[in-house]
């Protein structure tokens, strides 16, 4: 990397961590620290919302799909701008009037102790080792493309969002993710242009997409209905819904952001931006991804992404088979750029018949291409012995450090610190605030001064912050229990959701049926996860079910009143 | 009495923040679809 990217990504942090740090005024007590005194500006919580959920998973991960498959994926979000209006019109308020630090704070409120400790603990868990992967995936992706030391790596995301979390709390995270989001979006755009500009070096933008478009890359809806999909139309728009209704009603990394505004109103208002923005934004990253592949038409892509893996093969006693592959692999991306110039040619000309004809001809020199890839990963996986091989999120880095101008390499490498700095943050400062409010204060020590709590609070994020970046070193080693901790969240997200469905939706229910209720819809979906092959996006609609109808059922064989509604 | 205005201007503007969603939603659903088909094609 050149010493000027150096001195952007040093740059970036520097000014991240002075800002964060001088966000410490009113975070002398408890509720600055944690809430702003709820005195933040709809637009700022908006941003900061987003921010915690765009993480640097989503800059290469998405990217990469967008190369590798096109745009399907942005289905996944279909469901979210309404579930943020749901949200607005019933959590919103009542947590705000229930002046709760967090939403298991509320269960106690509405049922008893042990239903808020319960939520609260499945939240730590989940949270604490998310956070750890929401560092390391960045990290191990820049350590091996750039051939930087990981450890290294972890420290120099890691550390500083420790540091202005634990000491500026909420306020520093909230300003510093709308810093952090404008560096996303200013580095995505610079990569949109820089692909335009090369693309339109061979053809032109409309005949780029039509050439990805040839490819199936540019179909983002499947109106197919298959429980066992994870992306069409009806995934994301009904399995979706529930799945962003729980992250951001029951989540407390998200419910903590507009609990943060100065008003119901601004709350509201704040989960509008994602409402409006969310969609567009990741129909834009995938779209880049869609673009990289095109780019990588006019110039000859590595044969696999992941430079470590590759040369594990060179070492091995497979070294000339794959130098035989990586041969062939060039001459058939040789001639996969040929007849895409001629279809983008044909087409360009207005000859139908022979733009057909010649999209064919592309098509089938771009299945050569994918054949020898595939083939350079069965490779890959003999000579390693790694079975799960996907490089695909190794992808938009590669391009990023290849094939990006002097500058905007390191612009773009902020804003991948920028994306991982700006979710972990929050689920820090989450993390703090469930284990302080939820577990300390409640059951630990429940009379303290409020300055025992506001540094309990900040040793509280510290040691999370060092948790977190302890985990992200060692997840290089635990591939596949990474995706094991992503696949727990799906398990009991959409239970949490029916517990907060049974406290504001209905009057009857009560503790007992809430409790049981959230026990039997984990194992419900327990049994869906382990017993069937449906998607995952699906868990959350039968979590939810299960734990309202069980819970509903128990508290009508209560005899005692349900108690009533804290708003 | 102020309040209860402000409340319920507060209330009128979010429920046209709220159409506007929907249809933005509509809109940009309709031109992923018709991308998809023009490109596609």
């Amino acid at each position: 990397m050149h010493i000027v990217d150096w001195a952007i990504v040093g740059l970036y942090l520097v000014w991240i961590i002075y800002d964060g740090l001088k966000r410490t005024k009113g975070s002398d007590r408890i509720e600055g620290y944690f809430l702003a005194n709820r005195s933040l500006p709809w637009w700022a919580v908006g941003l900061s919302v987003m921010a915690t959920q765009l993480s640097a998973i989503t800059i290469v991960g998405t990217t990469g799909q967008g190369y590798a498959d096109g745009m399907s994926f942005v289905q996944f979000y279909f469901g979210l701008p309404i579930a943020m209006i749901i949200l607005s019109l019933t959590v919103v308020p009542f947590f705000h009037r229930a002046k709760v630090y967090t939403a298991y704070e509320y269960l106690e409120k509405r049922f008893d102790a042990k239903t808020r400790a319960l939520a609260a603990s499945l939240f730590l868990v989940l949270r604490a080792l998310s956070c750890g992967t929401i560092i390391s995936a960045p990290a191990i992706i820049l350590s091996i493309v750039l051939g930087w030391n990981l450890t290294a790596t972890v420290a120099a995301i890691g550390l500083p969002t420790v540091l202005y979390t634990m000491f500026g709390g909420v306020q520093a995270v909230t300003w510093t993710d709308v810093k952090q989001i404008a560096v996303v979006i200013a580095g995505m755009l610079a990569a949109v242009v820089v692909l335009v500009v090369g693309i339109s070096h061979h053809v032109g933008v409309s005949e780029a997409l039509h050439l990805a478009g040839a490819t199936g890359r540019m179909q983002s809806l499947d109106f197919h209905f298959n429980l066992r999909d994870t992306y069409t139309f009806w995934s994301g728009t009904i399995g979706g819904l529930f799945l962003m209704l729980s992250y951001f009603g029951c989540d407390q990394s998200q419910v903590q952001r507009y609990l943060t505004a100065k008003s119901v109103q601004e709350g509201r208002e704040s989960l509008m931006v994602s409402a409006f923005a969310k969609i567009p934004l990741q129909a834009l990253v995938l779209l880049t991804g869609v673009l990289v592949f095109v780019f990588y038409l006019f110039q000859t892509p590595p044969l696999l992404f992941n430079p470590v893996h590759e040369d594990q093969i060179r070492r091995s006693a497979q070294a000339g088979a794959y130098h035989d592959l990586e041969t062939e692999f060039a001459r058939n991306v040789s001639a996969r750029r040929t007849a895409a110039l001629a279809a983008a040619a044909a087409r360009d000309r207005g000859d139908a018949a022979r733009a057909h004809d010649a999209e064919q001809a592309f098509l089938a020199a771009d299945a050569r291409v994918r054949t020898a890839r595939q083939q350079a990963v069965g490779i890959l996986k003999q000579a390693t012995g790694d079975q799960e091989y996907t490089d695909v999120n190794y992808v938009f880095p590669t391009f990023v450090v290849t094939s990006m101008p002097i500058g905007l390499v390191g612009l773009m490498i902020a804003a991948i610190f920028a994306a991982a700095m700006s979710a972990s943050a929050g689920e820090l400062n989450s993390l703090a605030t469930t284990s302080v409010i939820d577990i300390y204060r409640r059951h630990v020590n429940t009379s303290a001064s409020d300055r025992h709590y506001l540094l309990v609070s900040k040793l509280a994020t510290g040691v999370w912050g060092l948790f977190a970046c302890v985990v992200a070193v060692y997840a290089v080693n635990l591939g596949s229990l990474i995706e094991v901790v992503n696949k727990f969240g799906s398990y009991f997200y959409g239970s949490l959701l029916g517990v907060f469905v049974l406290a504001i939706g209905t009057k009857r229910a009560t503790g007992r049926g809430a409790f049981w209720g959230l026990i039997m819809g984990m194992l419900a979906v327990g049994a869906v996860g382990f017993g069937t092959d449906v998607s995952y996006l699906w868990y959350n609609v039968v979590g939810v079910v299960v734990v309202t109808v069980v819970g509903m059922v128990l508290s009508y064989t209560d005899r005692a009143p349900a108690p009533t509604a804290a708003t | 009495m102020s309040d209860g205005r402000a409340t319920r201007d507060g209330d009128a503007s979010m429920t046209r923040t709220y159409v506007l969603v929907v249809l933005l939603e509509i809109l940009v659903l309709l031109g992923l679809w018709l991308a998809g088909r023009y490109f596609g094609i």
